[in-house]
């Protein structure tokens, strides 16, 4: 492993202390494909280049599966 | 602010008097205010990153976060400090309550895009108990100016607007005070006489000074903090510098 196999991971101190923007509850971490998911907003906050985008216009709605390209056999 | 006024700040504020003078009136408060907690501070509206760079250079090992609306802004601060970077409204924090021993807020709360008393109550929430907030604020409405346009401010404020929107929000206000009050006149002078006179386009005072001239306003930057520690307090002023916290219970 080196640092570049990770070019987006988070800031693992600031994903401590994030919560949902919008209930303030808990975030899930989904490492697989880049996301902070709030189960009680149903938003998936996206992170891009490293920097979680913590923005209920830039979230992915939870019930919209088209809005996002998967990969194979990636869902969890 | 205007995309390219991102750039201008980038460029500018690890160099510009202004900017040297507004983070030497932070640290000064973190210093006094905030030493001791070990909780991490809150630069909400960290913009480009330079104050996040100092205070980085002036508290090592302190834990320091910096979100900002804009995406730009963010990528440019990312290459300039090791803080953790998020991108999100200063109305809707993604921290939880009680999360940081200080807030700091420079220049941003007067952002047209910005619900100030929101965003406020949203410092008091974040804030730990007996946790400051520091606020500048641009000063005097009708010094309103093509600056003002470029950086997208709505508005500018009077002191006692800012006590009381911090005292609306739940805040002991320690003290409001105004500097940038001696190059005041020749502020009133650039602004009022000089920027309108102008020919080209519209532009904001972020811009490069030379460097003489910028070690000159420098010092007296420096004098003016002198005065104000010393207890001087000036009726007039560029900006508004406030110091409030969340009482203790």
């Amino acid at each position: 492993m080196n640092e570049q196999s990770v070019p987006s991971g988070i800031d693992p101190k600031l994903l401590e202390i994030l919560v949902c923007p919008l209930t303030k509850q808990a975030l899930r971490y989904d490492r697989e494909h880049q996301e902070l998911v709030s189960a009680a907003a149903g938003l998936a906050f996206p992170i891009r280049d490293g920097i979680p985008i913590m923005l209920v216009d830039e979230a992915r709605r939870l019930d919209d599966a088209a809005s996002t390209t998967r990969p194979e056999g990636a869902a969890q | 602010m205007e995309a390219e006024e991102y750039a201008r700040l980038d460029e500018t504020e690890h160099r510009h008097w202004w900017f040297a003078a507004a983070h030497a009136l932070v640290i000064a408060t973190l210093r006094h205010r905030a030493a001791n907690s070990p909780q991490p501070v809150l630069d909400a509206g960290c913009g480009t990153g330079g104050l996040l760079a100092r205070l980085e250079a002036e508290f090592p090992g302190r834990r320091l976060v910096g979100i900002d609306i804009a995406e730009a802004a963010l990528m440019r601060a990312r290459a300039k400090t090791r803080a953790s970077l998020a991108r999100a409204s200063v109305a809707s924090l993604p921290f939880p309550d009680r999360a940081f021993g200080a807030v700091v807020s420079i220049d941003v709360l007067c952002h047209r895009a910005v619900d100030p008393d929101r965003a406020l109550r949203e410092f008091h929430r974040v804030l730990a108990p007996g946790g400051t907030v520091t606020l500048n604020m641009p000063a005097h409405r009708w010094l309103h100016a093509a600056h003002d346009d470029r950086v997208h401010n709505r508005s500018r404020y009077a002191l006692k607007e800012i006590r009381a929107m911090l005292a609306a929000a739940g805040f002991e206000t320690i003290d409001a005070h105004h500097w940038n009050s001696l190059l005041f006149p020749a502020l009133l002078l650039q602004r009022k006489v000089l920027a309108p006179l102008a020919r080209g386009p519209r532009r904001s005072d972020v811009a490069p000074v030379p460097a003489p001239l910028d070690r000159c306003l420098r010092a007296v930057m420096a004098v003016e903090r002198g005065m104000l520690r010393a207890g001087l307090r000036l009726t007039f002023g560029g900006s508004i510098f406030a110091v409030a916290r969340k009482p203790a219970s």
